[in-house]
C-alpha cells in the first residue's frame, strides 16, 4: 500500500511580499503552485500510489478562481484516470457549503461535515479505513477528535484532520492535542492547516504535510508532500519536495568600507555559492549598519540601493536561480544619539509612540485597506517600525552631524 | 563654569589673541567677518575638541602658520583650571591643570568635568545664533506655538528641524489628501485593481452560471432531441397511414359480413370431386352403351359356318396335320440332303477330271508299298543331284586354272599401264609447269615402268597350276561314272511305280496324288450309298402325304385346295388357324359383352350414389345446382380474400394507428395533422440547432474562463501591489512615527521642565514686554499668556512681536534652567538683530539678569549695542582689545 498525503495547496492564493519582479520571473513564480501540484500528481501516477489524501485548503473560497479550481479538477481527473483514489476533506479556506464551488471530478471522495469513515481496498488487497470531515464554515471551534471512531478491522486506519493544536482560549480551527490523536490508535494522522511541514509525533505518525508551495517569507524552506508506504504492518514515510520556488534568507555583514558596488558583489557571490536546486526568493539581512557611512545607510533605508541591486539581479537571477526580494537592515545595538539629559523622555515617548494603537492612529485613512490594517495590527510590524525608526534616526543624526559640520561657519 | 580668559595661538583668522572674559557679562563687538562665529567655535573646540578632518570647515586651521589651538582659563565648581589644546589626535592634544589644587588632569578628566555635555548638547542648550532665532521669527503661528511648547527639550530646534524634514519626506511618500504621492498613486492603482478584481471575480459566478446554463442547455437539448425523435416517428406513422388510408377506406366499406354460412373449402373440394365424378360416370355410361352396341354386331364367317358344320371331321383331320407336316418337313430335309450328296459327288468328279466310280480304295499294305517306292525314288534323285553339283564344282575349278595358265603365257608387257604412264608424262610436259611438271613426269615414268615389268613378276606361279589341273581331271572322270549309276537306279524305280499304277487303275492320275486320293475315294463311295437310301425314303413319304390330302377333298372349295402338296398343306393350316382365331374372337366378343353389361349396371349405381351425395351437399347450402354452388363458393372466396387483406392491413396497424385512423375520419385530416407535425418538427429542429449553437458557445465560454489566467494574474498583481503598498506604508509610517517620537520626546521633556521654565520665563517675558504680561500657562494644546489686566490670550492671538518675545523669554528661561543644573557660559551670537532698540535693550537687560547665575557672552555686530553694556564689559574684536 502506498499513498500521498498533501494539504493546503492554496492554488488560487497569490504570492505575498513580492514587488517589481521581472516579467518572466513573475510568470515563473506565478505558475509555481500549479507546477508543484502537477509534480505531485505526476509523482502519484508514476509511483502508482493507491490513493491521495488532500487535507483541506485546496483553494480559497474567498478568492474563487475559476482557473485554479478547473486546474485542480483537471489534476484530480488525472488521478481518477489512473485509478488512484482521491480523498478530499475541506478546510477553513475551502469549507464545504455546496455553492460557490465547482464540483470535483466524479470518483473523488469528499468528506462531509460529520466525521465519517471511507473504506478502501488497495491493489495489494490491503483494507484501509480513512476517517475525516470537512469544515462547514470558516471556523470550527469545537474539538472534533472525540467524533473520530475507534479502530475498526481494517489493516490500516488513517485520520484526516485540518486543524491546529489547542493553544490558549481562542481556537478556531478544530483544536486538538497531540495526546488526543495518539490516544486513538490510528496508523497515520494526516494533518493540514499548518503550512510548515512538521511532525507532531512519530509513533503513530502525526504529520503536517505543509503547503505544497510556500507563498511568503514566513513559509520559508522546503515544501512538498508526504509519500507513505507500508512495510508489512509498519508505515514508512518520506517527505518529497515539490515546490518550484523556495523562500530563504541571506545574512551579510557590512562595515565602513562597504560601498554600493561592493555590497552588490558580496550578494552576488553569496548567491552563486548557494547552488540551490530550486529557485530561491531571498530576504537579504544586513548586519553591522552602525559602521556604515550615513549616506550608504540612507540609501539602504530609502531603497535606492535595492533598486540598483535589482538592475544587476535582472541580468543574473536566472543563472543564480535566486532573487533578492527584500533587504532588511538589522537594527543596531548602539543607542541612538540623543541627550542623556533627555534619555528618559525619549524612552517614555518611544513606549508611547510605538504601540499598535498609535501605529493605527498614525496610519489613519490607510487603515481602511484591510490588508494594510492586517499588516499594521501585526505586533511584528510595530517592532519592525520601531527598528526602522531607530535606523532612520541614526541615519538622520549622522547626516545632520555631517551637514552641521560642513555648514558651520 | 566661568571662562576667565581666552588665549588663541592660532584658530581661523585669530592668532596670538587674548581675550579677558572675567566678567559675568561680556559684550564682544565686531563687524561682520570679525570672527564672532570663529570665536564661538574656538570656545567649543577648546572644551570639546577640534573637529576632525571630515569636517574640514569646522576645523579653523590657522591661515598664517601659527600653532593650531590655544588656552583657556576657567573656574568651575570653586576650582580654577587651565586648559591648553593644540593640534593632535582625537580632537587635539589636551593639557589640563587644576590650578586650585595644582594637579595635572587628563583629557578624560575634562570630559568628566563637562558631563553630561558634549559639543552638540552645549550648542543646543547654551549657544544662540542669529539664524536660530531668525528661523523662529519666520514661523507661522502654529509652528511657533509648537516650538514654544517643545522649548523645554534639549536641541528642540534641531529636532523640530528634523521633524520638519521628515514631515517633508513623508509628505513626498504619502499625504492623506494627496494626489501625486507614490503611495497615494499606488493606493489608487490598488483601488482600480480591486475593482477589476471584483469584476474578474464575477467570472466565478459567471462560470457557475454558465455551467448551470450549460447543463440546462444540454438537458433541453436532450429533451428536444427526444421530442424530435418522437415527432419524426409520429410523422413517419402519419405518412405511412396516409399511404395506407385509401386501402383502409376501401376495405372498411367493402368488408360486408356474409349472413350465410360460407362454403368450407373441404365442402367445396368434396362437391367439386362429386361433380367431377358424376360427370365422369355419365361419360363412362355413354361410352359403355356404345361399346355394347358394337359388341352386339359380331357374327361368324362362311368358312366358320362350314367349319361349324363339319367340325368333327375337320377337327379329326386337323389332329393329323402336324404329323403330316413333319413328314413333309422330312421330305424337304431328304431332298436337301440328296442335293448335297449329288453336289459332293459332282465336286469330287470335277476335281479329278474323271468319274471316280470305278476306283477302289487301297488297302493299308498297298499304301505301305507305294510309300516305300516313293521314298526310294526320292532318295535316288537327291543323291544324283548332289553328285552332279560336285562334278560341276570340279569342272569350274578346272576351267579357272586353265584360264589362269592361258593368261600368263599369252601376255608380255602390260600395254595399259605403259600407255597410261606415257599419257601422264605428256600431260605433265605440256600442261603443267614448275614443280608440278617435275612431279607429274616422275609419276608418268613410274606407271609406264610398272606396265613394262609386270610379266616378270608373275611368271613363277605356272608350274603349281599345271599339277592341280591334272588332279582335277581325274576327279571329273570319277564323278561322271557315279552319275551314270544313279541315273540307272532312278529308271528302275520309275518302272516299279508305273507297274503299281496299272495294277490299281491309277494310270489316269499322277503317282504323287495316289495316296491323297484314297480319302476322297472313301467319301465318294459313302455318298453314293446315302443317295440311294434317300431316294427310297422320298418315295415313301410322298405316298403318305398324298393319302392325307385326299381326305381333305370334301372341303376343297372352301379351303380352295390346289397346287403342290406343300401349298395345300399350307392352305389347310391357314384355314385351321383362321378358324381357331375366329372361334377365339367370337368367344372373347361374347365375354366382353357380358362384362360391359355388368359394368354398365355398376356405373349406373355409382352414378346415382354420387349424384345423391352431391345433391345432399348442395342442399346443405340450399343450392340447387353445382353451378350455383360454384358461384357461391367464388363469392365466399372473394369475401375471404377481402377478410384476409383486411387482416394483413390490421396487422400493419398498431393500436395507435387504428386509433388515429378511427379518429381522423379522412385522409385530409391525416394530412393536415401530418403537416402540423412537420411544422412542429421544423420548429424543434430550429430549436435544436439554436441549442447546439448555444451549447457550443457556453462550452467555449467555459473553456475560455477556465483557461483565462487573468483573474489569477490580477490576484498576484494585487498581492504584489499590496507588498509594494505595505512597504511604502512602512516607510511612511517609519517617518511619521519618528516625527511622532521626537515630538513626543520634546513635549515630554518640555512638560518635565515646565514649572521652572515658566517661572523664569514669566519674569523674562514681563521684562521683555515692559511688564504687560504677568503669567504664562501651558496647556496640552497650546500656550496662553495672561495680561496685566487679567485677560488671557492664546499664543495665536498675540501679535507676532509679542509671540517672538514669548519664545525668547521661554528659550532663555530654558537655558537658565539648564544652566542651573549644568553651569556653563551662555553664548549669544547676535541673536537679537531683528529686535528694535527698545526690545534689544530689554533683551540685554534680560541677559544681564541671566548673568547673575550664569556667565553670558554676548557677541554683536551692532555698534549701538555697545551703549547697553558697561565699558569694562565690552571687548572690540576688530580692535583686539577692550574698549
Amino acid at each position: 500500500m502506498k499513498f500521498i498525503h498533501a494539504a493546503d495547496l492554496h492554488l488560487d492564493s497569490p504570492f505575498e511580499g513580492l514587488q517589481r519582479l521581472p516579467k518572466a520571473l513573475w510568470q515563473q513564480i506565478h505558475q509555481a503552485p500549479f507546477n508543484a501540484t502537477k509534480k505531485m500528481i505526476t509523482d502519484a501516477i508514476e509511483q502508482k500510489v493507491d490513493f491521495v489524501l488532500l487535507v483541506g485548503d485546496l483553494f480559497d473560497r474567498e478568492t474563487q478562481s475559476v482557473q485554479a479550481q478547473v486546474f485542480l479538477n483537471e489534476q484530480l481527473q488525472r488521478l481518477c484516470d489512473a485509478d488512484i483514489a482521491v480523498f478530499v476533506s475541506f478546510g477553513n479556506h475551502d469549507y464545504l457549503t455546496g455553492d460557490q464551488q465547482l464540483a470535483l471530478p466524479e470518483g473523488v471522495s469528499v468528506f462531509g461535515s460529520e466525521v465519517t469513515t471511507k473504506q478502501l481496498t488497495t491493489a495489494d488487497h490491503t483494507q484501509v479505513a480513512i476517517n475525516g470531515f470537512s469544515y462547514a464554515d470558516r471556523w470550527l471551534a469545537e474539538d472534533v477528535i472525540p467524533q473520530f471512531p475507534k479502530c475498526g478491522t481494517a489493516d490500516f486506519q488513517i485520520g484526516m484532520l485540518h486543524g491546529a493544536v489547542k493553544q490558549g482560549d481562542n481556537n478556531h480551527y478544530a483544536p486538538f492535542t497531540v495526546s488526543e490523536l495518539t490516544g486513538i490508535h490510528y496508523d497515520y494522522w494526516a494533518l493540514g492547516h499548518i503550512h510548515k511541514p512538521s511532525v507532531l509525533a512519530e509513533q503513530p505518525p502525526v504529520i503536517y504535510a505543509g503547503t505544497i508551495q510556500g507563498r511568503h517569507k514566513l513559509e520559508a524552506g522546503q515544501h512538498g508532500y508526504q509519500l507513505v508506504s507500508s512495510r508489512g504492518q509498519r508505515l514508512t514515510r518520506q517527505f518529497v519536495p515539490a515546490d518550484q520556488v523556495r523562500w530563504s534568507s541571506l545574512t551579510l555583514t557590512v562595515d565602513e568600507d562597504t560601498t554600493d558596488a561592493s555590497l552588490i558583489d558580496a550578494v552576488q557571490t553569496a548567491l552563486t555559492q548557494r547552488q540551490s536546486t530550486v529557485f530561491e526568493l531571498i530576504e537579504l539581512r544586513l548586519n553591522g549598519i552602525e559602521k556604515l557611512s550615513a549616506s550608504m545607510l540612507s540609501r539602504l533605508n530609502d531603497r535606492t540601493w535595492l533598486e540598483r541591486l535589482d538592475q544587476t539581479q535582472k541580468k543574473t537571477y536566472s543563472k543564480a536561480q535566486a532573487w533578492i526580494y527584500e533587504v532588511n537592515v538589522q537594527p543596531t545595538d548602539q543607542p541612538v544619539q540623543y541627550a542623556q539629559l533627555d534619555a528618559a523622555y525619549w524612552q517614555r515617548a518611544q513606549a508611547k509612540v510605538f504601540t499598535p494603537d498609535n501605529v493605527e492612529l498614525t496610519a489613519g485613512k490607510l487603515m481602511q485597506y484591510p490588508f494594510i490594517a492586517d499588516h499594521l495590527r501585526d505586533p511584528k510590524t510595530t517592532a519592525n517600525l520601531t527598528d526602522r525608526a531607530k535606523n532612520e534616526l541614526l541615519a538622520q543624526s549622522r547626516l545632520e552631524e555631517e551637514n552641521d559640520a560642513d555648514q558651520n561657519d | 563654569m566661568q571662562i576667565k580668559t581666552i588665549k588663541i595661538y592660532g584658530f581661523g583668522k585669530f592668532h596670538d589673541t587674548t581675550i579677558d572674559l572675567s566678567n559675568r557679562f561680556s559684550l564682544l563687538y565686531g563687524e561682520n567677518e570679525a570672527g564672532k562665529s570663529t570665536l564661538v567655535a574656538f570656545i567649543t573646540s577648546m572644551l570639546f575638541g577640534f573637529a576632525t578632518a571630515k569636517h574640514r570647515y569646522a576645523m579653523y586651521q590657522p591661515k598664517q602658520g601659527s600653532q593650531y589651538g590655544g588656552e583657556l582659563t576657567f573656574s568651575h565648581a570653586q576650582n580654577d583650571y587651565w586648559l591648553k589644546r593644540v593640534d593632535g589626535t582625537h580632537g587635539g592634544a589636551v593639557t589640563l591643570r587644576n590650578l586650585t589644587t595644582d594637579t595635572a588632569l587628563s583629557k578624560d578628566d575634562l570630559t568628566q568635568l563637562l558631563q553630561p555635555l558634549n559639543q552638540e548638547l552645549f550648542h543646543q542648550i547654551f549657544c544662540f545664533g542669529e539664524r536660530e532665532l531668525q528661523a523662529v521669527f519666520d514661523l507661522n503661528r502654529f509652528d511657533l506655538v509648537k516650538r514654544i511648547q517643545r522649548i523645554g527639550a534639549i536641541g528642540s530646534e534641531n529636532w523640530i528641524g528634523l521633524t520638519q524634514e521628515l514631515t517633508a519626506s513623508a509628505g513626498e511618500l504619502y499625504k492623506p489628501r494627496g494626489r501625486v504621492q507614490p503611495l497615494v498613486r499606488l493606493l489608487k492603482q490598488y483601488d482600480e485593481l480591486s475593482e477589476k478584481l471584483d469584476i474578474a471575480k464575477l467570472q466565478f459566478q459567471q462560470y457557475q452560471t454558465l455551467q448551470t446554463d450549460a447543463v440546462e442547455t444540454t438537458q433541453e437539448l436532450t429533451a428536444v432531441q427526444q421530442q424530435l425523435a418522437n415527432l419524426t416517428d409520429q410523422l413517419n406513422q402519419y405518412q405511412r397511414l396516409i399511404k395506407l388510408y385509401p386501402q383502409y377506406q376501401q376495405l372498411k366499406t367493402e368488408a360486408s359480413t356474409s349472413e350465410t354460412t360460407p362454403i368450407t373449402t373441404k365442402d367445396w373440394q368434396e362437391a367439386t370431386r362429386l361433380s367431377t365424378a358424376v360427370k365422369q360416370l355419365k361419360r363412362d355410361l355413354t361410352t359403355q352403351e356404345q361399346a355394347i352396341k358394337q359388341q352386339q354386331q359380331h357374327v361368324a364367317s362362311e368358312a366358320q359356318q362350314f367349319y361349324n358344320a363339319h367340325q368333327q371331321q375337320i377337327d379329326q383331320l386337323a389332329g393329323q396335320i402336324s404329323a403330316v407336316k413333319q413328314l413333309q418337313q422330312r421330305q424337304q430335309q431328304n431332298e436337301t440332303q440328296l442335293v448335297n450328296v449329288k453336289q459332293e459327288l459332282e465336286k469330287l468328279n470335277q476335281h479329278y477330271g474323271m468319274s471316280l466310280t470305278n476306283l477302289k480304295v487301297l488297302i493299308p499294305s498297298e499304301q505301305q508299298q507305294i510309300k516305300a517306292l516313293f521314298e526310294q525314288q526320292q532318295h535316288l534323285s537327291i543323291e544324283r543331284d548332289s553328285r552332279a553339283d560336285q562334278r560341276q564344282e570340279h569342272q569350274k575349278t578346272f576351267e579357272k586354272l586353265r584360264q589362269q595358265a592361258d593368261a600368263d603365257t599369252s601376255s608380255g608387257m602390260a600395254p595399259k599401264w605403259l600407255i597410261a604412264g606415257v599419257g601422264i608424262v605428256l600431260v605433265a610436259l605440256f600442261a603443267l609447269s614448275g614443280l608440278l611438271r617435275t612431279a607429274g613426269g616422275m609419276i608418268g615414268m613410274l606407271v609406264a615402268g610398272y606396265g613394262i615389268f609386270k610379266p616378270i613378276i608373275s611368271g613363277n606361279q605356272q608350274s603349281a597350276i599345271d599339277s592341280q589341273m591334272a588332279l582335277l581331271s581325274s576327279q571329273l572322270d570319277q564323278d561322271r561314272q557315279q552319275l551314270a549309276d544313279l541315273d540307272q537306279q532312278l529308271i528302275d524305280a520309275d518302272a516299279e511305280v508305273t507297274k503299281f499304277g496299272a495294277q490299281h487303275r491309277l494310270q489316269g492320275f499322277a503317282p504323287e496324288r495316289w495316296l491323297d486320293l484314297q480319302g476322297d475315294l472313301s467319301l465318294y463311295q459313302a455318298a453314293s450309298t446315302q443317295q440311294i437310301q434317300l431316294q427310297e425314303q422320298q418315295n415313301q413319304l410322298s405316298q403318305k402325304i398324298r393319302t392325307y390330302l385326299a381326305q381333305w377333298q370334301f372341303a376343297g372349295d372352301v379351303i380352295s385346295l390346289g397346287g403342290s402338296t406343300e401349298h395345300q398343306l399350307q392352305q389347310i393350316s391357314q384355314f385351321l388357324s383362321e378358324r381357331q382365331d375366329e372361334s377365339q374372337r367370337l368367344h372373347w366378343a361374347n365375354e366382353a359383352l357380358t362384362t360391359s353389361t355388368q359394368r354398365q349396371t355398376a356405373l349406373q349405381q355409382q352414378y346415382q350414389l354420387q349424384q345423391g351425395a352431391l345433391t345432399q351437399l348442395l342442399s346443405q347450402y340450399h343450392l340447387a345446382s353445382f353451378a350455383e354452388f360454384e358461384q357461391r363458393y367464388q363469392q365466399d372466396q372473394t369475401t375471404a380474400q377481402q377478410n384476409q387483406r383486411l387482416g394483413v392491413l390490421n396487422a400493419q396497424l398498431t393500436q395507435t394507428d387504428r386509433q388515429i385512423l378511427a379518429d381522423s375520419g379522412s385522409q385530409e385530416a391525416l394530412e393536415k395533422t401530418s403537416q402540423q407535425l412537420q411544422a412542429q418538427q421544423l420548429a424543434k429542429k430550429q430549436r435544436q440547432s439554436e441549442l447546439l449553437k448555444q451549447s457550443s458557445q457556453q462550452q467555449y465560454q467555459l473553456q475560455h474562463l477556465a483557461s483565462s489566467d487573468k483573474y489569477q494574474n490580477l490576484l498576484q498583481q494585487q498581492a504584489d501591489l499590496q507588498a509594494e503598498i505595505t512597504a511604502l506604508t512602512d516607510d511612511w509610517l517609519t517617518k511619521k512615527l519618528l516625527i511622532n517620537w521626537i515630538d513626543q520626546t520634546l513635549i515630554n521633556a518640555s512638560q518635565g521642565r515646565q514649572p521652572q521654565i515658566i517661572k523664569v520665563a514669566e519674569q523674562f517675558f514681563n521684562e521683555l514686554t515692559g511688564n504687560r504680561y504677568r503669567q504664562i500657562i501651558f496647556t496640552d494644546q497650546t500656550v496662553q499668556v495672561v495680561r496685566k489686566d487679567g485677560l488671557t490670550f492664546d499664543v495665536g492671538e498675540l501679535s507676532s512681536g509679542t509671540a517672538e518675545q514669548l519664545y525668547v523669554a521661554l528659550r532663555f528661561a530654558f537655558t537658565k534652567v539648564m544652566a542651573d543644573v549644568i553651569a556653563m557660559p551662555i553664548i549669544v551670537d547676535d541673536a537679537f538683530v531683528n529686535f528694535d532698540r527698545q526690545r534689544t535693550q530689554a533683551a540685554v537687560k534680560m541677559l544681564k539678569g541671566l548673568a547673575q547665575t550664569s556667565q553670558v557672552i554676548y557677541l554683536t555686530a551692532n555698534h549701538d549695542n555697545l551703549t547697553l553694556a558697561d565699558e569694562d564689559e565690552v571687548y572690540d574684536l576688530d580692535a583686539g582689545k577692550s574698549v
